[in-house]
């Protein structure tokens, strides 16, 4: 009993750590920005399927292509944040329509990124291994990649989450996040500001990717499952709120780790129903602010 | 006289911000009120808990002696009370006309309005307000003073016994100014009562018969231009004297 | 505007819907029986993209529910499939969608904006799961097989619908309703304080486009005729009628038509040499037409007849312009000199002898 437990527990931190990565990529983009990225997922998968090819075609190891991709993985955010954000973001009359059109360009783009990753990896399922060996934890055999990728995605969630907090940066975009134009008033660059967290919310996307691949097989269509994902969690703790998304991540992680061992093929049901139910109830989520009619 | 409207103890907080605290407030029917205070003081969060935009935290709203605090906006147009916007919102993409048909056609619930009877209503609402020749104008190439006379039409075709006017001088030359006050005494003359919020001075001593002051969400002071004028905790916060 | 009061003129709109029906309706006397195949198709798409414009695009509250609200109708078409004609499934099957659309409107119409086009999604997503895991574990059934009326039927009940679709929008743009829907979508606010019950109306009008959301599962489920969870809730459906939508224009009755019959054909160009390609191109065009021509293409085309119909008029005035000035001011000069050039002449002529 108490191993099924721990296997529930540690498998569910597993999970949530990676949740939490993808979670507070796009909590970053919308937040902050305004940007609900439903390309976010392919991004996520842009990092891991590059991460397959590094280390199949060129043997760089994982833990270093993270150093590779995720400046990559920046940059494209940063530019794209830039230029065609930028551009929704001026030519909008008020928040809503960007939202809007923000929503429905991230869409096309996603149609964009997942066909062109479907041209140069193929439709087919692809994986590979690394670190396969396994340690035993109190009795039960753990794989060390997966270890290693909880242990990743723990060591970068409290190291953002000290960023936001403590940092001059951390707390520009926390103000840039609460009233864009105050924070202008105050002196903030708020278009850098912007750029800058979709740039680390497609960072962090890549690395989520990279973790992920360590794990996972990989297929470019799993794009949208992955934004969904996101998406749950991000309501889940409030859209909006990073902390949210870090606590909302590992608990969703251990909700699909309990019903996995009920019953696998409910997971995503499971899934799915929390999300309505959340968006039916409590809109704000668990720990969101308040959402009054706008 | 009876209080066709009445606020009691109307409070209301966003999040952490008091933005309204526990405020009493009515409106006689037949009176023009003024609403007044610096900016971030709560008026147009009254109005718009007033208006049933939003829901107060506590307190209660009587319009004609009904309750009216938990209603939608729609309803409580269709009991009588208009308003216009502080920032107008006018359905840009519509001609001025289509604006106001609209409102007649749905602020008027009582009664089945055919397409041609429709057409004479708005024909005349405009003519009363001095903008026949420009009711198919379409509302982007209007000027703000026109805008806003349009909105006022528009309040007026939903046929209100009351009608809440939020910044309506507020970026008027002095001749739109004196054409605005005009029009405001001449509804009153139609029986319809007044509720203004206002930052010109001396439009809003000039046409209510009595104005109640707020700041930081509470009313500080209430009486007739004369009174207000010489209350010292107005002079002190707000006249700045 | 300029383009509103040329084109919304109702003559305009009614030939050309009552021209579109005729034209379909004889289409199978002359054209060739894939011709016919590859209509039916279309005409799916038209009337998806039809139906979501008319709740979608004056709202400006984007429904991913199509998917679900299709998917729901094909699912009772395979259901009820030899129990009852298929006229009376069509019917069933569009009043089973109208009343799930209305739970769905009545659950989050009143929230706003980003919640909305969530909330569809995820329902539409919901459904395809629990379904799919409904009948795995529980009935054992996945597939269900549907017998077809042929196809001449198919194309026939396809072309009713799509007739039914367009009227009904028709009717409603021009009802106090659809203006009603049209103030909504520039100022939700304003509209509901000049008296219109917001929520409600766009409950309606979503249940209403989900009936021939669903009426068009039911017949595309014989079209089809294998129907599991992934075939009749694919979230493409959800995903292509918001792309047609927005690229055609969604403000007219001929953008979504424009769209769906655009991109459908492209589809069926591309979908078995560059499956990838057709995807990619699609996303890419909805990134354009969202930076550069939010009015949709049909927007493009109107202005560039405008354009067309401005420079035609400008050549025309500029002509008479020219003959006018020729006529009142150079033609009596030069006539003049000729005159004075003859007598010169003649003088000379005469000096000489």
């Amino acid at each position: 009993m108490a191993q099924n437990i721990l296997d529930i527990l540690i498998t569910g931190l597993i999970l949530g750590g990676i949740y939490a990565l993808i979670a507070v990529g796009l909590t970053l983009q919308y937040g902050v920005g305004r940007v609900l990225n439903v390309s976010h997922g392919e991004f996520i998968l842009i990092g891991a399927l590059s991460t397959y090819t590094l280390y199949t075609n060129f043997g760089i190891s994982p833990l270093i292509a993270i150093a590779i991709i995720t400046p990559v993985l920046f940059t494209i955010g940063y530019i794209l944040d830039r230029t065609l954000y930028n551009y929704l973001r001026k030519k909008a009359p008020n928040t809503d329509a960007f939202s809007g059109t923000s929503l429905l360009a991230s869409f096309g783009l996603a149609f964009v990124v997942q066909n062109l990753m479907l041209t140069l990896w193929g439709a087919n399922l692809k994986g590979y291994t690394y670190l396969n060996t396994s340690v035993s934890i109190f009795g039960t055999l753990y794989g060390l990649n997966r270890l290693l990728a909880l242990g990743v995605a723990v060591g970068v969630s409290v190291i953002f989450y000290l960023f936001i907090r403590y940092t001059r940066l951390g707390k520009a975009i926390r103000s840039s996040a609460e009233d864009r134009v105050m924070a202008q008033v105050m002196a903030v660059n708020v278009k850098q500001v912007l750029a800058i967290c979709f740039g680390l919310g497609a960072a962090l996307a890549g690395l989520a990717g990279i973790l992920y691949s360590m794990m996972f097989e990989l297929q470019p269509s799993k794009g949208i499952e992955l934004t969904i994902i996101a998406i749950v969690v991000v309501v889940f703790g409030g859209l909006g709120s990073i902390t949210g998304s870090l606590i909302g991540g590992f608990v969703l992680g251990l909700v699909t780790s309990i019903v996995n061992f009920i019953d696998p093929s409910l997971s995503l049901v499971a899934f799915y129903l929390i999300f309505i139910l959340l968006l039916i109830f409590k809109p704000s989520g668990i720990l969101g602010r308040q959402i009054h009619a706008d | 006289m009876t209080k066709l409207l009445e606020g009691i103890g109307i409070s209301h907080s966003f999040g952490g911000l008091r933005a309204v605290d526990s405020a009493d407030f009515h409106v006689e029917q037949g009176e023009i009120v003024g609403l007044i205070g610096p900016n971030g003081a709560g008026k147009t969060t009254l109005f718009n808990i007033v208006s049933g935009a939003i829901k107060p935290t506590s307190g209660m709203i009587k319009f004609k002696g009904e309750d009216i605090t938990s209603m939608k906006p729609h309803q409580i147009c269709h009991r009588g009370m208009a308003r216009t916007f502080q920032i107008t919102k006018l359905f840009t993409n519509m001609s001025a006309f289509e604006n106001v048909r609209l409102a007649l056609l749905f602020g008027n619930p009582e009664r089945k309005i055919g397409r041609k009877e429709a057409e004479k209503e708005v024909n005349q609402l405009f003519a009363v307000m001095g903008m026949l020749s420009d009711r198919n104008k379409p509302v982007k190439e209007m000027s703000l003073a026109m805008q806003k006379r349009l909105e006022i039409v528009r309040a007026l075709a939903t046929n209100p016994q009351m009608l809440l006017l939020d910044e309506v001088m507020s970026g008027l030359t002095q001749k739109e100014l004196i054409q605005s006050m005009q029009l405001i005494r001449q509804l009153r003359e139609r029986g319809i009562t007044i509720f203004m919020i206002e930052h010109v001075m001396h439009a809003i001593m000039g046409v209510c018969d009595r104005i109640i002051v707020f700041h930081y969400g509470s009313k500080i002071a209430e009486g007739t231009p004369a009174e207000v004028v010489k209350d010292p905790t107005v002079n002190a916060i707000y006249l700045g004297k | 505007m300029l383009i509103s009061t040329i084109f919304s003129k109702r003559k305009f709109t009614i030939t050309m819907i009552l021209l579109s029906i005729i034209l379909l309706a004889v289409a199978p006397l002359f054209a060739p029986p894939y011709a016919i195949i590859s209509l039916i198709t279309i005409l799916m798409y038209v009337i998806l993209t039809l139906s979501w414009t008319m709740f979608s695009g004056p709202t400006n509250y984007i429904s991913l529910a199509t998917a679900a609200l299709f998917g729901v109708g094909v699912y009772t078409s395979a259901t009820l499939n030899d129990s009852l004609p298929l006229i009376v499934i069509v019917i069933i099957s569009g009043l089973i969608s109208f009343l799930l659309a209305l739970l769905i409107g009545m659950l989050t119409l009143r929230l706003k904006g980003v919640y909305f086009i969530l909330f569809t999604f995820g329902v539409t997503a919901l459904i395809r799961n629990a379904i799919q895991w409904w009948e795995t574990h529980i009935t054992l059934t996945v597939g269900r097989h549907v017998t077809s009326p042929g196809n001449d039927t198919i194309y026939t009940y396809m072309v009713v619908l799509y007739s039914l679709t367009l009227i009904f929008i028709f009717l409603l743009q021009n009802s106090s309703y659809g203006m009603a829907l049209q103030g909504i979508g520039e100022n939700e606010d304003a509209a509901e304080h000049i008296g219109i019950d917001v929520t409600r109306i766009k409950v309606i009008v979503f249940a209403l486009s989900a009936i021939f959301m669903g009426a068009a599962g039911a017949v595309m489920a014989t079209r089809w005729r294998y129907i599991d969870p992934n075939v009749a809730f694919n979230p493409l459906l959800s995903f292509l009628p918001v792309l047609m939508a927005i690229f055609g224009g969604t403000w007219l009755l001929g953008g979504p038509i424009l769209g769906a019959v655009i991109f459908t054909l492209l589809q069926q160009y591309l979908i078995t040499e560059y499956p990838y390609l057709y995807m990619l191109l699609m996303g890419l065009t909805l990134v354009i037409v969202i930076l550069y021509l939010p009015g949709g293409l049909l927007t493009l085309v109107m202005k560039g007849y405008i354009w067309l119909v401005i420079q035609w008029a400008k050549t025309k005035w500029q002509w008479q312009v020219l003959t006018t000035r020729w006529k009142e001011e150079w033609r009596p000069k030069v006539s003049m000199w000729l005159a004075q050039w003859r007598l010169r002449w003649q003088w000379r002529l005469g000096r000489k002898r």
